[in-house]
């Protein structure tokens, strides 16, 4: 409510992007010699707040005259004095009766809560107008009675006073008079210590919208961004505690102001002058380093860039072969063309969408679709979907789409490939994508609706989470609750966002609620109200007649049982009176009488030793002569009892479902037409914007639609806009948007350095300044206006030396993590480490096609489609799952860069040491395996056993062979001469070669890029 | 001056975000400190990325030092098991009869006798209750006492309990048999993770252990691939010794050898140590044996044992299931492991949970079966110091629902936790940095303990 009216004079957009880049409404960021020189306990040194009158001043007295704001000094005040914290009184359930809200932004609420509420255990008033003196605000505060939050202030103090004046002004809440909060200035801008122990106070001066200003020091909440390098005290003074460079961070009203500080790791007088800058990203890098003292670590050797390369663009080990050639080439920009070869490999287009799968959650157990087809059921759409959704971005990638565009076919995702597809054309083309044999290509379709299918985004608010993950790298979901702590978002601002994402949704049937337009152009009979009758007739059908066949068979052996019965009795009473006849007069020839009253030969000659007893034969005939009688009526079901008929409703409706399902599945596969449902987002019902900031926040509280509001942008008058979507969208892709170019060169960036300029990666808040703003800066921006070029900003990265420094630190920059003074190590991730264990170990004829057939690999479409439902020991689940998930692949469930996991653990090593698939994958005997070729390499073809002692030249091949299908490297001659001698002190060189990479696949070497 | 004092009460001190996560933070940092102090990472300074206390949370007595939980997948009738209607009407009744146990008062289904004749080992919860009635969501919410969100996946028992107790120096310190399901470890990360048996154990027989197992490898080859390793991978140098992964790597490969050529180890998955008094008190099915594994485990000094015994979905025909496999396989293996513990000297430190992910429907439907219930369902919870031989909170007549006050699986959690010395109040920081209790909303359960 407050940022949506002052739209135009100040735009936020700016000022966020402002905030973001650590320049505040425009201001450069101070040079090193125009920082405040500090001296222990300084004064502020800048003049410019100077004069204002501070919270202490105006309110030292409580005779002044001067009249407190609840907005401006009493909220901020109770912040700071930490009753609105956590675990006080802003805690859900508050505390002693006293609720504040968290991070104190609700102000109807807190004031409420101040003023009005007598319910809470004190049983008294929190604010007394009639003594204000005696309101428990004051006396609690200043533990004048039993207060368990100890005291906050002394009796009399200033901020005694200033609640006193402020409850003698009638405790009036003013969230209307005071205007909009326009922005925060701290003096000074930056801090660069010249020791450890110097401190300087901070200047907080807040801007408000109707021109005031404000000397807030006193009343600002401070944070230390790493209290090893600054602490903060309450009061804004910030002091030094060691070497390195940070941020303090100071919080008032809705301003989140990040100011840098610094303690150089070096003498910078004497810091190098000779480093080289050969691309803009260096200089960026290069001048936050001499700022800091840090001397960067030299570039590193042409195997190391190989490897490291290879394995972040694409994924994949570089072949022995090709390591040999590249040592080999003499060219001086070998390794700008390998970067340019690399780029247009498969395994980038394989891995980055890979990443971009994990960035927008592409997980086949969330991808059910039961909401993408009528009576769709059980049937699980999931590896279809993820599947397509794979080949989808990987097309994109494969071709270097421009960033906003893919963006764009996600977030626009339709069903129909056009807006006045028939129904028909639009369920055709549909069946080719599904259809078993030689499927469509999902991939040319103009956009990819899955993103929205997922079971977890079905509601607007986790839409609304999504989003801003995985396309602004911005966490919001703070704000559903409360003010977020770090970033300028609340809980108006969440739900004026959330708006955007209600009315996006899978809507099956035509002319229902909820659908934008019925198409007109239909031109078939073929509707989604058919095809589903269609489906439903023929289930119906099959089991309909599948009950009447059996109900048919049941009534037939009911009959015969009955007949048998009835013959029985028949036969009792005839055989009492064929035994009472004298046995010669029947005749002993003749076939059974017409009318059946007489027994058949047989019978009866046995029926005459045998008394009472009818045999067996007799029964047969007469069940035959039973039948005779009764002429045969067609059979009819039995009629069901009450207990049989509602078992069999419930039988029938788990049988038509059934069988629907197996339909559905048979229609899949032949590629026919399916009722699918459509994905539509129409304006949702909004009022009209409110030129009222107190009006538009009264919407928050009823349960009347929000007006859609930008994160950090404008209102939207949805009305104008036929998918609300567009408006979204435009939004997002613009060259000025503040997140949606940063947050992807930041997870590039991450990628390459093992961390973000901004870290966590996808967490950009206010607070969480970036490490290098100029830096961020730059490749945001060129990210932007070069069409957002994907490519281009790989280039730009991968070609300077800040990405291919050495690991090799110096006294200067060993403890940096932050500034990319070296190579930092990182572990593999769980596919590199996968597909570099299955490549180390495979033949060398199908070496180069790992480089190429990407697909089935862990980097692969397999990787999503196979292994991320099983990966949790799930049913299936095999050798390949299990090391995914120990190995941290993420399961892409929740709206977080950090489900991918890359820190070692033990049962890691346990895998690697000891795993039988591991095991097993070194020593296959499928010939899948280099192993089984290593007798071939030694002999020569030569007739030998593995006992036959090998040539040393040979064995010397082998384990350079070994060397560079794990190291990536050619073995030292250090290293050659010890694994000589270790593989002839084995009983074979089959044996010893398996020992070596077995060993060699179990060195930090092999299990880190560095 | 003083610098920064601790003066709000949120005023958590936070290191800076940038180092969490890359270092000092969830992952590594963690682990070496618990490394380095031969201790849980419970020791851990207050830092990011480090547990949080919240204000109030405090260390708890541990009564139990070791945990067993059992899963009944699938979601278990209480009806017919251990919260019998007699006199509900026949639409619900059910076809079991109950049967007295050994403690006065207490009746269970007919067709669980061996448990009937150890009900003072354990006390039966009646009149759970929660709503949601799938299964995947139902397992979440039981099996890490917090109700599943979107936005946060919450560690199984097994995680927390590994990162708050740690394990012994050769042995895993939490050990699934067969599989831990659908269970993560949620935000915890993968390093809290179990050792998946993968099968079960066949009586009388070791029992191979994904990765502990030594197939066709002496102890010999495992020394000597260890001097291997050590001898080749000396790239990095002393910087080796700098670098936090490249250290935390090194230390895993230390206890990895430790664990592959331990007897201890191996040996606390071979039953055929056995002795018969031991072995004979379990049936010969899977899950007897998981149950029996479980009690060695235990007592070779595993903190968490999850062990699974599926088969309760009874949509149809309940009651012949129940009666001809699930119930006896579930008394066998049950009661085996409550006497063993106690033959053992364990059940008084080892803390037992038994629960499916929800109840079933107290109507029967027509065809004989029944379908799920998350309004009313039974748990079991025995050991560790939890007072055995009472029944705690109720149903109403028909099984419908909690009788009076719902106990929560949260409420539960909180108990079990509570049992180990675990505060749940004790919070931690997501990779994300958002503080969440360990459960969110559970009471300790006072008549258990």
């Amino acid at each position: 409510m407050l940022r949506s009216n002052g739209m135009t004079r100040v735009p936020p957009l700016l000022f966020a992007l402002a905030m973001l880049t650590g320049s505040v409404s425009g201001a450069p960021l101070a040079t090193v010699s125009t920082v405040a020189t500090v001296v222990s306990k300084s004064p502020v040194s800048d003049g410019k707040g100077v004069g204002k009158k501070t919270p202490s001043d105006r309110f030292r007295s409580e005779e002044t005259n001067d009249d407190p704001s609840f907005r401006r000094h009493v909220l901020p005040l109770m912040s700071r004095l930490g009753c609105s914290g956590r675990e006080c009184h802003g805690s859900f359930q508050g505390r002693g009766g006293f609720q504040l809200s968290l991070f104190g932004y609700d102000f109807d609420k807190d004031h409420t809560q101040i003023t009005k509420d007598d319910q809470g255990d004190e049983g008294g008033v929190r604010v007394s107008l009639e003594d204000p003196a005696q309101s428990l605000l004051l006396k609690k505060g200043a533990a004048l009675i039993s207060h368990k939050g100890k005291e906050r202030f002394a009796k009399n103090s200033w901020e005694y006073n200033l609640l006193l004046k402020w409850i003698r002004g009638g405790a009036k809440i003013d969230v209307t008079e005071t205007g909009e909060f326009e922005r925060l200035e701290v003096f000074p801008k930056e801090i660069a210590f010249q020791k450890e122990g110097e401190s300087i106070q901070l200047k907080v001066l807040a801007h408000w919208k109707d021109g005031t200003v404000e000397d807030i020091t006193e009343i600002t909440r401070f944070r230390s961004n790493d209290d090893a390098v600054a602490a903060v005290s309450e009061t804004g003074r910030v002091l030094s505690k060691g070497k390195g460079d940070s941020h303090v961070v100071a919080f008032y009203d809705n301003g989140v102001l990040p100011v840098p500080v610094m303690l150089a790791i070096s003498d910078v007088s004497k810091y190098p002058k000779n480093i080289a800058a050969p691309t803009k990203v260096d200089e960026w890098v290069n001048a936050k380093l001499r700022k800091a003292g840090i001397v960067p670590a030299g570039v590193c050797t042409d195997a190391e860039f190989l490897r490291r390369a290879s394995l972040d663009v694409t994924g994949t080990l570089p072949t022995p072969v090709e390591i040999e050639a590249f040592l080999a080439d003499a060219r001086t920009d070998k390794r700008r063309l390998k970067i340019e070869e690399l780029l247009g490999r498969p395994g980038y287009a394989a891995w980055w969408t890979t990443k971009l799968c994990d960035f927008t959650g592409n997980n086949p157990v969330l991808l059910r679709g039961n909401n993408l087809i009528a009576n769709g059921g059980q049937y699980n759409f999931g590896p279809q979907l993820a599947r397509q959704w794979f080949d989808w971005i990987y097309a994109r990638v494969d071709q270097n789409k421009p960033y906003d565009e893919l963006a764009t076919g996600i977030v626009l995702g339709a069903m129909r490939s056009r807006p006045d597809q028939p129904y028909e054309e639009y369920v055709r083309e549909m069946a080719g994508y599904f259809r078993t044999g030689d499927p469509a290509d999902f991939g040319a379709r103009e956009t990819m609706p899955w993103f929205w299918a997922r079971q977890n985004v079905a509601k607007a608010e986790d839409k609304a989470l999504a989003f801003a993950h995985t396309f602004l790298g911005v966490r919001i979901e703070c704000a559903q609750c409360h003010k977020h702590p770090f970033d300028q978002w609340t809980k108006q601002d969440f739900a004026q966002f959330q708006a955007f994402f209600t009315t996006i949704g899978f809507r099956q049937g035509e002319g229902k609620k909820g659908v934008v337009a019925p198409v007109k152009t239909e031109t078939s009979g073929m509707t989604y109200e058919v095809i589903r009758e269609e489906i439903r007739r023929e289930a119906k059908e099959k089991v309909d007649a599948e009950y009447l066949a059996k109900d048919l068979k049941r009534a037939k052996e009911a009959r015969e049982a009955q007949l048998k019965e009835d013959a029985l009795k028949q036969a009792q009473t005839d055989s009492v009176t064929v035994a009472q006849t004298p046995a010669p007069q029947v005749p002993s020839n003749t076939s059974p009488s017409p009318d059946g009253s007489s027994l058949g030969p047989g019978a009866a000659s046995e029926a005459v030793p045998g008394g009472i007893a009818p045999s067996a034969s007799a029964q047969t005939a007469a069940v035959a002569a039973v039948a005779a009688e009764k002429p045969e009526k067609p059979l009819e079901p039995l009629p069901l009892t009450d207990g049989e008929k509602s078992r069999r409703e419930a039988d029938l409706k788990v049988a038509y479902q059934r069988a629907t399902e197996l339909i559905l599945s048979e229609r899949i596969k032949k590629g026919q037409p399916l009722p699918w449902a459509d994905l539509t987002a129409q304006t949702p019902q909004s009022p009209k914007p409110s030129k009222n900031p107190a009006a538009s926040a009264a919407v928050s509280g009823g349960n009347r639609v929000m007006t859609p509001k930008l994160l950090g942008g404008e209102q939207v008058m949805l009305e104008t806009f036929a998918d609300v979507r567009k408006p979204l969208m435009e939004w997002l892709r613009a060259q000025d948007n503040p997140y949606f170019a940063r947050a992807w060169v930041n997870r590039v960036w991450a990628n390459y350095f093992g961390r973000g300029i901004v870290e966590p990666a996808d967490d950009l808040n206010l607070a969480n300044a970036p490490s290098n703003a100029e830096l961020f800066d730059y490749l945001s921006k060129g990210f932007a206006s070069h069409g957002f070029d994907m490519k281009w900003l790989h280039r730009e990265i991968l070609t300077s030396d800040a990405y291919q420094r050495s690991w090799k630190t110096n006294n200067t920059n060993k403890l940096d993590e932050k500034n990319f003074s070296h190579a930092m190590i990182r572990r593999l991730p769980a596919e590199l480490v996968h597909d570099a264990i299955m490549m180390a170990t495979d033949t060398q004829e199908r070496l180069a096609q790992y480089a190429v057939n990407v697909h089935e690999r862990a980097i692969g479409a397999a990787g999503t489609t196979n292994y991320i439902a099983t990966m949790k020991g799930g049913k299936g689940a095999g050798a390949d799952s299990y090391a995914l998930n120990i190995f941290g692949k993420p399961a892409r469930q929740t709206n977080c860069d950090c489900e991918r996991v890359t820190d070692p653990t033990l049962l890691q090593t346990i895998y690697t040491r000891n795993d039988p698939s591991l095991l097993a994958r070194i020593d296959s005997k499928r010939g899948t395996a280099w192993i089984e070729s290593v007798l071939g390499i030694v002999t020569q073809g030569k007739a030998a056993t593995p006992a036959t002692p090998p040539d040393p030249a040979k064995v010397e091949q082998l384990i350079r062979e070994i060397y560079l299908r794990t190291l990536s490297r050619p073995p030292s001659v250090e290293e050659t001469a010890m694994a000589r001698g270790d593989i002839l002190a084995n009983p074979s060189s089959v044996d010893g070669s398996r020992e070596l990479l077995w060993t060699l696949l179990n060195t930090r070497e092999f299990l880190v890029n560095h | 001056m003083k610098s920064n004092p601790p003066f709000y009460c949120d005023g958590v001190p936070r290191r800076d975000f940038l180092r969490i996560g890359a270092l000092t933070g969830f992952g590594v940092g963690l682990t070496l400190e618990s490394f380095l102090a031969g201790k849980a990472a419970s020791a851990s300074p207050n830092v990011a990325g480090g547990p949080l206390y919240a204000g109030e949370a405090k260390a708890l007595p541990a009564k139990a030092k070791a945990a067993i939980f059992i899963r009944l997948g699938g979601g278990p009738s209480h009806m017919d098991t251990f919260d019998l209607k007699p006199d509900a009407p026949d639409t619900h009744r059910g076809e079991f009869h109950p049967i007295a146990t050994n403690v006065d008062g207490i009746q269970i289904s007919e067709h669980l006798p061996k448990l009937a004749k150890c009900a003072d080992k354990y006390a039966i919860l009646r009149g759970v209750s929660h709503t949601l009635a799938a299964h995947e969501l139902g397992s979440l919410y039981m099996g890490t006492g917090n109700r599943p969100i979107a936005s946060l996946s919450f560690p199984s028992f097994g995680a927390v309990v590994s990162k708050e107790l740690g394990s012994e120096r050769e042995l895993p310190g939490f050990v699934a048999v067969p599989s831990q399901g659908s269970n993560s470890t949620g935000y915890l990360g993968v390093e809290y993770g179990p050792f998946e048996t993968g099968a079960s154990p066949v009586a009388g027989k070791p029992m191979e252990v994904r990765g502990l197992a030594l197939r066709g490898v002496t102890l010999t080859d495992v020394d000597r691939r260890q001097n291997m390793v050590e001898k080749y991978d000396t790239a990095f140098g002393d910087f080796a010794n700098e670098d936090k992964i490249l250290s935390g790597m090194n230390q895993f490969g230390q206890k990895a050898y430790q664990m592959m050529r331990s007897t201890k180890a191996r040996e606390a998955f071979d039953l055929s140590h056995e002795p018969g008094s031991i072995s004979g008190l379990f049936g010969s099915t899977p899950f007897s044996q998981s149950c029996l594994l479980a009690s060695r485990l235990v007592e070779s000094g595993v903190r968490f044992v999850t062990v699974q015994l599926g088969g309760w979905d009874t949509h149809s025909d309940n009651f012949a299931a129940l009666k001809n496999t699930r119930l006896p396989d579930l008394d066998a293996g049950l009661s085996g492991l409550l006497l063993a513990l106690e033959a053992k000297g364990l059940l008084a430190t080892t803390a037992v949970y038994v629960t499916g992910e929800f109840g079933r429907t107290p109507k029967i439907n027509p065809r004989a079966g029944r379908d799920h219930y998350p309004r009313a369902m039974f748990c079991l919870l025995a050991g560790g110091g939890i007072r055995g031989g009472q029944v705690v909170g109720a149903s109403d007549a028909k099984g419908e629902g909690p009788k009076d006050k719902a106990i929560t699986p949260d409420d539960i959690a909180a108990t079990f936790y509570g049992q180990l010395g675990i505060d749940v109040r004790k919070e931690y920081l997501t990779p994300s940095g958002r503080p969440v209790m360990i459960v969110r909303n559970g009471e300790v359960i006072r008549d258990l303990v």
